[in-house]
C-alpha cells in the first residue's frame, strides 16, 4: 500500500462496486496544487487496481493500460464521495479490468488495463 | 535545468528533478527516487510514481515553453493515458530517465510519448515503462 493515500476505498453489496471517499485534508493537496486541491489522477488509477484487488484478494500490478480517460477534475467543490464500478475478465496475460469512477452517474475516469499477480 | 518552477506541483507532490531539452519536441528527465517519496509503496516505486513522474516531465516541457511564450506557466491534468506497457518497478536510491517527445499540440492539448529507464551508471539502462499521453493546459485559471 502507498502511504497517506487521500482516498478510502470501500466495499458494497454488489460486489463489483466500491464506495470510494476523498480526504482533502491529505498533504498530496498541499503541492496538487497550491490553493487549487485536485485529486491526481494516478491515485484513481491506483483506485482502480486496488478495485480488482480485493475483488480478487490477491496483490496486482498494472502489466498494461490500454486505455484511460479523464473527463473532469475532482474537487472539494464538486464533491468527495464517488463509485467505482469495475468488470473483470481472464485474460492470456493476466485479468482484465474495465474500471470505471462516477459521481451522480457523471463518469470521471473510465481505464481499460490488464493486471498482473505480484 | 531544474524542473520546479516549470511546473504547477509543489512538494510534497513533485515527481521530476531535471530536464534537458534536446529539440523543440524532445526533452530527457530525471528524477531520483526517495524514501518520502508519496507514491513509493516501501522501497518500491511502481506504475502510479512512474506514470506521475511522465506526467510531470511533460508538464515541465510545456511549462518551459508557457514560460517562454507566455511569461506564466498553467495548470494541467492528465487527459488520456494510451498505451501504457509496465515492465518493470524502480526502487528507492534509482535515478529515472525519461525520454518525453512531443508528437502533437491542438490548443490546450498536448500528446506525447514517453520512454522511461532506471540508469545505472554510465550507459546502463534498464527499460521500466513507456505510454501516449495526452495532457490538458487549464489557461481557465486566472
Amino acid at each position: 500500500m502507498l502511504n497517506l493515500t487521500p482516498y478510502k476505498l470501500k466495499k458494497t453489496t454488489d460486489e463489483l462496486k466500491f464506495d470510494v471517499i476523498i480526504d482533502f485534508n491529505n498533504p498530496v493537496f498541499a503541492g496538487h496544487f497550491p490553493g487549487n486541491p485536485i485529486l491526481p489522477g494516478v491515485y484513481i488509477i491506483e483506485m482502480a487496481k486496488e478495485c480488482a484487488e480485493l475483488h480478487f484478494a490477491k496483490k496486482f500490478i498494472i502489466r498494461h493500460i490500454k486505455s484511460c480517460r479523464f473527463y473532469y477534475t475532482i474537487t472539494p467543490a464538486r464533491s468527495a464521495n464517488y463509485v467505482m464500478r469495475a468488470q473483470f475478465s481472464e485474460s492470456d496475460n493476466g485479468i482484465k479490468a474495465k474500471v470505471d469512477l462516477s459521481q451522480d452517474d457523471a463518469v470521471a475516469m473510465a481505464i481499460t488495463m490488464t493486471v498482473s499477480e505480484k | 535545468m531544474k524542473t520546479i518552477g516549470l511546473i504547477p506541483q509543489r512538494p510534497p507532490f513533485v515527481m521530476v528533478d531535471d530536464m534537458e531539452i534536446i529539440s523543440p519536441e524532445h526533452c530527457r528527465t530525471t528524477l531520483l527516487i526517495k524514501e518520502d517519496n508519496l507514491l513509493c509503496d516501501e522501497t518500491i516505486f511502481g506504475e502510479s510514481g512512474v506514470l506521475e513522474h511522465i506526467a510531470q516531465s511533460a508538464a515541465a516541457f510545456i511549462g518551459d515553453k508557457s514560460l517562454r511564450e507566455e511569461g506564466r506557466i498553467w495548470p494541467g491534468y492528465i487527459g488520456e493515458i494510451k498505451n501504457f506497457n509496465f515492465l518493470d518497478s524502480a526502487k528507492t536510491g534509482d535515478v529515472l530517465t525519461t525520454e518525453i517527445r512531443i508528437t502533437t499540440i491542438f490548443g490546450d492539448v498536448t500528446a506525447i510519448e514517453a520512454h522511461t529507464s532506471v540508469s545505472s551508471g554510465a550507459d546502463n539502462y534498464r527499460p521500466v515503462a513507456s505510454c501516449g499521453m495526452k495532457l490538458f493546459v487549464d489557461r481557465s485559471h486566472a
